[in-house]
């Protein structure tokens, strides 16, 4: 309990020291040496006192918990009136639906591809631990998938997009073929 | 500290944030809830079954004794039999094949076969949506990733969101501003723990159909072959004593790694001269699942799977599970993982009241979602006591789930709507401890059973006052 209580003060002066120096009320020189190390340091204090695996997840959320707690303490009233939203009969556009349904192939599927292909070479062509290479790939799909899915939301030129994603899927999957044979 | 973005890419991040966050949130507040309950599933199983002997520790004296009366009982030899042991979260030892299960007193006497299908259906529709197993997890994967990207649109659509990281004008006038600022606060400070779920999340789900591609693309075809390139092969064993000594394998366990704990057995081949047992045994201070000890016939020590010593890729995919549900170093965590729950649920609901508020004005979608909102919450509820009443708990949540949503968007005055929602579901969370305490005994009632009680009745009248003042209130307008 004294571990627990320790490190939990620990997190609490972390999130103290980033909230004066961050910005409440009036300051803002902001430092990201300072914080980083604050929160390098809390972090630390956790993972010393329990084993790494568990003292980064308990590191993580007793900042986030006490940082929430901040918030609510120091929170600010409204500076504006109340707006009361009409009511409409709305009706369903399949212009949009058709541009959603387009949408949504183009960035999971495509991307997928390209994203499942590109993490593929990892076990094919890097020449580590089967085990290591394997997941790492896995890993590398999870980080790519999405971010390549971003990537393909925030563009507007969607024609563009599918030639250059349906170019890339194709050049991956012939590297993954050879690296196969 | 504000991140340099042209205005473009936040323009650009902020539109794919909205347009994931609208086909992501419906399926994802359901596996949300779903995900929160699912962190206390030892917990709703002693609940749900609670006339089950509980005790700490199972000799490994009646360990073949059980497995003789349950071949018996089946009829015939499955390939692999499992004797979970009792652990701190969840007291009872069980038997299975994983189809066929039994719970075991601490003599190893056979009682009552496992009767939690309301727990279970919590737990399956997080797991696959009650879909079929494979388009279900997949499916479930496919959102761990939309969330993944949500996380990295959410940061690129926010330039100031760690420079305003303890901005929250709160009050009654403004929601929109306050769910905004919330919204992003929430976001920002729990962003390593929703990362975690989600990546934690896409892995389990698509884990599946990842392996089967990956042994397509690089393998025979076989997923096993994936298996094994990560976990490795089980060793063979030959010409051994049909009859299995636990007591001795349990002894060189002690012996060998007297730090582990052991949390479930595995025969494979029983009665045969290629048996081989596995006994899973958490480590200190470690996420992996378990770490597998393998043992001869004789109970003599054979070898350990390495999945806390081996390669960091297995290491790290064993880790998964417990990082995800919570599960390790002590019942507190789970508490903790709720709570972190709640605020991610939190971020899925205010996304989209902050979406539906920028529209300017209101249509059925706005019914839709409050409907689909609080009809998942009641759902749950309503489903859990009926389900205490004998009632399929699956048909009783999906029939109370589209009621909720059908007169959400059919039924006029939707604030009007939206209390009564609140009210129904403190009414419902309130008969859960009452039809619970009718049907069992309170003999057998424990602090799992009490804490349960507590917390519906503590959260069933909460949410009844509050919304009992909120109705004050607007009638008072």
């Amino acid at each position: 309990l004294i571990k627990l209580l320790s490190a939990i003060l620990f997190s609490a002066v972390a999130v103290f020291l980033i909230f004066k120096i961050w910005g409440y009320p009036k300051s803002r020189n902001w430092k990201k040496w300072s914080v980083s190390s604050i929160f390098i340091l809390s972090l630390t204090m956790w993972m010393s006192l329990y084993s790494w695996e568990f003292g980064i997840v308990y590191g993580f959320c007793s900042l986030a918990l006490i940082a929430w707690a901040t918030i609510f303490y120091y929170r600010k009233t409204p500076v504006q009136n109340p707006q009361i939203l009409p009511y409409i009969k709305g009706t369903i556009s399949y212009k949009t639906t058709l541009r959603v349904m387009a949408l949504s192939f183009i960035s999971i599927i495509l991307a997928g591809t390209v994203s499942g292909c590109i993490a593929l070479l990892l076990p094919i062509y890097l020449n580590v631990d089967m085990a290591n290479s394997l997941v790492g790939g896995l890993f590398l799909f999870l980080f790519l998938w999405p971010a390549s899915m971003v990537l393909i939301l925030s563009r507007t030129s969607l024609v563009k997009l599918t030639i250059n994603s349906a170019l890339c899927a194709i050049v991956s999957v012939v590297f993954v073929y050879l690296g196969r044979v | 500290m504000g991140m340099k973005l042209d205005k473009k890419t936040v323009k650009s991040g902020f539109k794919a944030h909205s347009w994931l966050g609208l086909f992501s949130a419906a399926l994802l507040y359901l596996i949300s809830v779903s995900g929160i309950l699912s962190v206390f599933y030892e917990e709703f199983d002693r609940w749900e079954q609670p006339d089950v002997p509980e005790y700490n520790v199972f000799s490994p004296q009646h360990m073949s004794a059980s497995i003789e009366k349950y071949i018996t009982l089946l009829g015939k030899t499955p390939e692999s039999i499992y004797i979970v042991l009792p652990t701190e979260g969840f007291p009872r030892t069980h038997i299975t094949d994983g189809i066929d299960e039994w719970y075991l007193d601490s003599n190893g006497e056979f009682k009552d076969v496992p009767m939690v299908p309301w727990i279970t259906m919590v737990r399956e529709l997080h797991g696959h949506l009650l879909l079929p197993h494979i388009i279900g997890m997949s499916l479930v994967g496919l959102m761990g990733v939309l969330c993944l990207a949500l996380i990295i649109s959410g940061v690129v659509a926010h330039p100031s969101i760690f420079k305003d990281a303890f901005l929250w004008r709160s009050g009654k006038k403004n929601q929109r501003i306050e769910q905004m600022d919330l919204h992003n606060r929430i976001g920002v400070w729990g962003l390593p723990f929703h990362f975690m779920m989600a990546f934690t999340g896409a892995f389990m789900g698509l884990g599946a159909v990842l392996m089967a591609l990956t042994s397509l693309a690089l393998f025979s075809g076989d997923p096993e072959d994936v298996i094994d390139a990560i976990y490795g092969q089980d060793p063979v064993t030959e010409q051994q004593a049909l009859n299995v000594n636990f007591q001795q394998a349990f002894l060189t366990l002690k012996e060998n790694q007297p730090e582990v704990t052991p949390i479930y057995i595995v025969l494979h081949k029983a009665g045969t001269p290629e048996q081989l047992l596995e006994i899973a045994a958490t480590a200190p201070g470690r996420l992996a699942y378990s770490e597998l000890y393998r043992f001869n016939a004789n109970g003599e020590w054979l070898d350990q799977q390495g999945l806390i010593n081996g390669a960091i890729g297995a290491q790290v995919a064993y880790s998964t599970y417990r990082l995800h549900f919570g599960h390790y170093h002590s019942n507190w965590v789970k508490l903790l993982y709720g709570i972190m729950g709640i605020a991610f649920t939190y971020l899925i609901v205010s996304g989209i009241n902050i979406w539906l508020a920028r529209r300017k004005h209101q249509t059925w979608v706005n019914s839709l979602w409050s409907g689909w909102v609080m009809g998942t919450l009641i759902a749950f509820a309503s489903s859990c006591w009926m389900r205490l009443l004998g009632f399929n708990p699956e048909v009783i949540f999906f029939s109370t789930l589209a009621a909720v949503v059908t007169i959400s968007i059919f039924g006029k005055g939707h604030v009007k709507m939206v209390n009564i929602f609140y009210m129904a579901l403190a009414i419902n969370i309130l008969l859960i401890p009452i039809v619970h305490a009718i049907k069992f005994d309170l003999s057998v009632f424990n602090s799992i059973q009490c804490s349960i009680h507590i917390a519906t009745i503590i959260s069933g009248i909460g949410l009844a006052g509050l919304t009992y003042k909120k109705t004050r209130r607007l009638e008072s307008l």
